[in-house]
């Protein structure tokens, strides 16, 4: 909370005498400079200048629409009247139109009030320039100001021929990208460990996907390079294969990644770029099947098609040889030729039995004719998710790509080398062709018979000299890539981390504004608990979960510095503008519940006019479609985040589970099975529909019963349930206290908050209590002034039967917990996710089997958002959900109820590329827009220095004028927020603002 | 109480009037900060500034014009006075006649006393003299002065010989919002200077005053007003506008309405 007034400017402002003044400083600078000072009342203030009488203002307007992306500037209009200015010999201000250019004149408006004794104090309301000299009579004339917009530029720069003077005429006109954020590829999902060890073999066998394009600046004819530019600056990474980010070449529906090998990578600095030699440079092209082999001994394995998919690394065909479902035999297809093949490889994504006896066999197979006599054999005893690779004989195919065969028709055939019990789960399988991309010819090759005799020579014509032109070849084609953007200086300047990727969004947004605005650094806001601080964002957008939000900006296409702005604050949920009062800018996330950061909270006295009204109905959206991770080849979103009254989705992990639904169904996803020591146990839940803090507090009933204790806990975000979780146990000099929380959904900030208020209600203790939550390590903090105290282990708490400690993240292993007078939990702890633990200090593992346990297929894994895997907790674990989850559906169902269906809110990011970031906007966008808000409409004197996006608060003395409206609220204006969004400032003779906020 | 007096000219914002600081031979120096110039007291508006440079305490300063040629006054005064810091000065006014000469013997006038009384405006009045030059002399208190003012005045005054009929009224007003909250309070917010609103009736005119305010009437500019209880102002005849009753043969009652320049 910062306010650009001064405390002595407030505190003469709000007199009830106040004389107040507005001053307009008016800077020409054209031909020379010549600074104007005019005011609504002469006056000399205490800096030594003078204003001269002749100022009339028009009241200072800015808004930001709700939910919208901000940056419009605000406006003003003075008019000066036509006397002569002091800096005048002759003539009056009107003569000084045609001496000096007045657009873009700086005008400064301050409102100055004749009590205060020093200009410091002054505030100013506006800083803009001249936008148009206006109406003028001889009475005076009249001045529209807008606020700077000179960082507003075109970009990004294009291809042309004379900075790409060998840029062939298809990239010509074509912008060289911007680019911000991690373009790595999508990255493999579980059962695979590890996100991109597998990656290269999955693009090779055709699963290449969210690349975003290169520019051929270069296609390499005669001896020349074939030249990539990647980003007009320097970026932080382009080619790493083993990390998800390759090359490609757009092949036949599909991108074939690039080797490699031979190709030089550019990083920096004016622009990144990569060069390879066009006729060695090699290319993947994936085969992959057109279908099952049915007839004629064909396929016998279980959902064979999912072997085909190779864009979905979490579906498998399944050989079982003791259903007898032994071979996977599929239909390989013949190709266009892309070029000349160096070798062919299939590539088989498999899991093994550990019981398993036999090898897995890949072969060729001739329908009615046999398997071909090259097999390829490999151990089929690995459980983990593995990739076979190796070499598909070249008795198999032709130069003519013809792989499915002529004559002789080629399958291929996955099954065991032998053996009755084998089992074995195929994800995909597909061949991958090497080869040399097809060039074209620029200029054919020929013999030229020189007609000219050397020098000095006679020409012989029974020896002619011949010359041999080579053919001039060039490499054409589309391609892509997964790099990484804008890295941080050597300073950290912009993320706090020397040389890290720049992806957080107000990260982005500041040095974009910096970089490519040419605004100054000190012009963006980013002091700790200022208004509008770009760095306090990334603690609100990250919003108490284990990761940041990020935006992978690709900016590709002509278009202006406040284009891409708002596009960036739009896709980040974000609103960001020039602050008038300090020509900074400022950010703001939308986030509902926002807490009051005015600073007064607006009594009935304050106001001179105030009324509320909500929003219509129609405005209302209870759907909401949030498509992501873009791909520029296929010119699609391949996920979307999506919530409505019938269904829920996070994208791409765990795709079908509902995340918003939590629904627990008799022998479908109704056990929890776990390890405690060397006890091995099993939980069932009851069938139901629960909201989140109640499935917690069944779980919580059935795992305790199981182990007959208390020490086990669970929880869902930071939500207080009375009975279940809302005794919060200390001591203080050997004394223990208990203090009982309210029940609730909270925030982070929220619980802090409460836990405070909740502890110093304790009588007593002879501390006083406070209580923080830190974003970036996600933990608590509680202190006390006055001396110290001790938060005990949970298992040394009296109220552990029913103890907040968790809630917190206040699980130590020691029993005695810990003294001091300021503690911080253990463990982090995150909003919106379902948690578990054990509060034994006794116990030596706690291993949660969401992989293995004998109930994994009938787990609740989904529904308590946790990935299908193991999880070893340790000792006084404390474990979270893998996802978050809610009840939006039945928020929805019942909100469609009392406001009628309304259409879907589709949110195309082309620039998300995290799952959790496009999760996050959907529930915020839902949960902003899911039920009319209340507006409010005032009138005050009391607030000169009120920013747009500011939150304010209304004290209760208003309740029995005016009582609050929201339907099913408590009536009351105490603890309800608003957000600014409309400001409009009177200069004189009225000084009042007129505010319109929207419940926050 | 005195009488009601008007002086119509201000012989500094006359064309031939010149301010001498600065020219050298002798003339006092510029004491200005730019561009609040001092060649800006020779504008008639009141509002077109001169601010001092720091006047040094208890130091006097002059400020001298030549009138072009020799004119008779009566009266001098300083109009739109504000202080920027410190307290106001004592001002005595002199005169030379024939050719300006800064060295020579300047002959005092009276004083301007009443700036340290948070006035705006302040004059002397004193027995007609014919002048060529006039000088103000500026001497500062015990503390540094940095001051803006409207303009000087040098000019003939003219007394009407009378206050004026019954029913003048003198309205002074200020501008000042007043803004009522919920619970009762009022917020007063001052917008800038006192203002004022003068009507002078005058029945039975002589002939001295139906030509003053015939002329007034005439007159585009402000004049000087001093009201008969000593304190001037500067006013302007509110839409030129001259109410004349003709009472009887030979003999018309009047009446004006003047506003006060603030």
């Amino acid at each position: 909370m910062s306010s650009p007034a001064t405390a002595a400017f407030l505190s003469a402002f709000r007199a009830y005498d106040a004389q107040i003044v507005t001053l307009a400083k008016i800077e020409l600078s054209v031909p020379s400079a010549r600074t104007l000072r005019y005011a609504t009342a002469e006056i000399n203030t205490p800096d030594g200048s003078t204003w001269q009488y002749g100022l009339i203002c028009d009241p200072i307007r800015a808004s930001i629409d709700w939910l919208g992306p901000g940056i419009s500037p605000a406006e003003a209009t003075i008019w000066l009247a036509n006397r002569r200015d002091a800096s005048q010999s002759s003539g009056t201000l009107l003569n000084l139109r045609s001496a000096f250019l007045w657009q873009n004149a700086i005008v400064t408006l301050y409102i100055w009030v004749t009590s205060l004794q020093s200009f410091t104090d002054a505030l100013q309301v506006f800083r803009g320039k001249v936008s148009k000299p206006g109406k003028t009579d001889r009475e005076g004339m009249t001045l529209n100001l807008l606020q700077d917009q000179s960082w507003n530029s075109q970009l990004p720069p294009v291809v042309d021929k004379t900075n790409y003077p060998d840029s062939p005429d298809v990239s010509q006109g074509l912008p060289v990208p911007i680019l911000y954020g991690d373009f790595s590829a999508p990255p493999m999902r579980a059962p695979w460990t590890s996100a991109y060890g597998s990656k290269k073999d999955q693009e090779d066998s055709g699963a290449g996907a969210g690349a975003v394009p290169y520019i051929l600046v270069d296609s390499g004819i005669g001896a020349s390079k074939v030249k990539l530019v990647v980003a007009c600056h320097q970026v932080t990474d382009i080619v790493d294969r083993a990390n998800g980010r390759s090359v490609f070449i757009a092949g036949d529906g599909v991108l074939d990644p690039l080797d490699t090998t031979g190709i030089t990578e550019t990083l920096g600095g004016s622009e990144a770029s990569l060069t390879f030699d066009d006729e060695t440079i090699i290319a993947f092209a994936p085969v992959n099947e057109i279908d099952v082999r049915a007839a004629g001994g064909g396929n016998t394995a279980t959902n064979p098609r999912r072997a085909m998919d190779v864009n979905d690394e979490t579906s498998f065909a399944s050989l079982d040889q003791s259903t007898t479902k032994n071979e996977l035999q599929l239909i390989l297809p013949n190709l266009s030729p892309r070029g000349r093949i160096e070798s062919v490889e299939f590539v088989v994504a498999f899991k093994g039995n550990a019981s398993n006896t036999h090898n897995l066999r890949v072969n060729a197979f001739t329908p009615g004719g046999g398997a071909g006599g090259s097999p390829t054999t490999f151990a089929s005893t690995g459980t983990t998710p593995a990739i076979q690779r190796a070499t598909w004989p070249t008795g198999y195919w032709t130069q003519n790509w013809d792989f499915g065969g002529g004559g002789t028709i080629f399958d291929i055939r996955v099954d065991f080398a032998g053996g009755t019990a084998n089992k074995a789960s195929i994800y995909w399988v597909a061949l991958v062709v090497k080869y040399r991309p097809q060039r074209s010819v620029v200029t054919p090759g020929a013999i030229v018979v020189n007609p000219l005799a050397p020098r000095g020579h006679e020409r012989d014509p029974r020896n002619p000299q011949k010359v041999n032109v080579g053919a001039r070849l060039r490499l054409d084609g589309q391609f892509y890539g997964c790099p990484k953007g804008y890295k941080d200086d050597g300073s950290g300047t912009f993320t706090g981390s020397a040389s890290s990727l720049i992806q957080r969004p107000p990260d982005i947004m500041r040095h974009f504004l910096v970089t490519w605005g040419l605004i100054s650094g000190s012009d963006v806001e980013t002091g700790a608990g200022a208004t509008g601080s770009f760095v306090d964002a990334r603690d609100v957008l990250r919003n108490e979960q284990p990761s940041d939000a990020k935006l992978a900006c690709w900016i590709g296409e002509r278009s202006t510095v406040q284009r891409v702005l708002q596009k960036m604050a739009e896709q980040s949920g974000m609103a960001v503008y020039l602050d008038r009062f300090a020509n900074k800018w400022l950010a703001f996330p939308w986030k509902p519940g926002a807490a009051e950061d005015y600073g007064w909270k607006l009594s009935y006295q304050d106001l001179m006019a105030f009324s509320h009204d909500e929003f219509s109905v129609v405005e209302t959206r209870r759907a909401i479609r949030v498509k992501y991770w873009y791909d520029h080849f296929r010119s699609k979103y391949l996920y979307e985040a999506f919530v409505n009254p019938a269904g829920s989705g996070q994208g791409i992990s765990l795709p079908t589970a509902r995340d918003q639904r939590l629904v627990i169904a008799t022998g479908v996803n109704d056990k929890f099975d776990w390890k405690s020591g060397v006890t091995t146990f099993a939980a069932t839940l009851a069938a139901g529909t629960y909201a989140p803090i109640d499935l917690a507090s069944e779980w919580r009933s059935k795992v305790r019963a199981q182990e007959v204790d208390n020490s086990k806990f669970t929880g869902w975000g930071f939500s207080i349930k009375t009975g279940f979780n809302d005794l919060f146990d200390i001591e203080v000099s050997g004394t223990p206290f208990q203090a009982t929380l309210r029940p609730g959904d909270y925030t982070a900030e929220g619980a802090a908050i409460e836990l405070a208020r909740a502890l110093n209600a304790i009588p007593s203790t002879g501390r006083t209590f406070s209580a923080s939550y830190d974003h970036p390590t996600n933990k608590f903090t509680a202190a006390a002034v006055g001396g110290t105290f001790k938060i005990p282990g949970l298992g040394g708490a009296p109220g552990i039967a029913s103890s907040a400690l968790p809630v917190f993240g206040y699980n130590f292993s020691l029993v005695a917990g810990l003294t001091g007078t300021s503690i911080t939990s253990t463990h982090a702890r995150y909003g919106d996710r379902f948690y578990i633990g054990d509060g034994d200090g006794n116990v030596t593992t706690n291993n949660f089997l969401w992989g293995t346990g004998a109930n994994a297929a009938t787990s609740c894994a989904d529904v308590v958002g946790s990935a299908h895997a193991d999880v070893t907790g340790g000792i006084c674990p404390l474990v979270h959900g893998d996802f978050t989850r809610g009840d939006r559906e039945r928020t929805a169902q019942t909100l469609d109820g009392y406001y009628d269906p309304r259409e879907e809110n589709q949110i195309s990011a082309d620039w998300i590329r995290d799952e959790l970031t496009a999760v996050e906007l959907r529930d915020r966008i839902f949960d902003l827009t899911a039920r009319p808000r209340v507006q409010v409409r005032f009138v005050s004197r009391r607030v000169p220095d009120l920013r747009l996006m500011q939150v304010i608060e209304f004290q209760n003395d208003l309740d029995p004028i005016n009582p609050y409206p929201g339907f099913g609220s408590d009536g009351s204006w105490a603890g309800k927020t608003f957000r600014v969004l409309e400001v409009e400032q009177q200069l004189g003779p009225d000084y009042s603002t007129e505010v319109l906020a929207v419940e926050a | 109480m005195g009488n009601l007096k008007f002086g119509l000219t201000n012989l500094l914002t006359q064309p031939g009037a010149v301010l001498k600081n600065g020219t050298g031979g002798g003339a006092p120096p510029l004491i200005e900060t730019a561009p609040y110039v001092m060649a800006n007291l020779l504008s008639s508006d009141r509002y077109t500034l001169w601010r001092t440079s720091t006047l040094l305490a208890s130091t006097s300063y002059n400020v001298d014009f030549d009138l072009g040629s020799n004119q008779s006054i009566n009266t001098g005064a300083m109009q739109g006075y504000r202080p920027a810091s410190g307290a106001g000065p004592f001002v005595d006014v002199y005169y030379q006649t024939g050719t300006y000469t800064p060295g020579g013997t300047w002959n005092f006038l009276g004083s301007i006393v009443n700036l340290l009384f948070n006035l705006r405006d302040d004059y002397v009045e004193f027995g007609a003299v014919t002048a060529r030059s006039v000088r103000f002399v500026i001497t500062v208190g015990g503390s540094n002065l940095v001051f803006t003012l409207g303009k000087f005045f040098i000019g003939s005054v003219t007394d009407l010989l009378g206050e004026h009929s019954p029913g003048a009224t003198y309205a002074p007003f200020s501008g000042r919002l007043e803004t009522p909250l919920p619970g009762g309070a009022v917020v007063l917010t001052e917008q800038g200077d006192e203002q004022g609103e003068f009507t002078i009736p005058w029945n039975f005119a002589p002939a001295l005053v139906e030509s003053l305010f015939l002329t007034l009437q005439t007159l585009r500019s402000t004049q000087l007003m001093i009201w008969p209880d000593g304190h001037v102002y500067e006013v302007f005849l509110k839409g030129r506008r001259l109410v004349q009753t003709r009472a009887r043969q030979a003999s018309r009652d009047y009446e004006l309405v003047f506003g006060r320049a603030a």
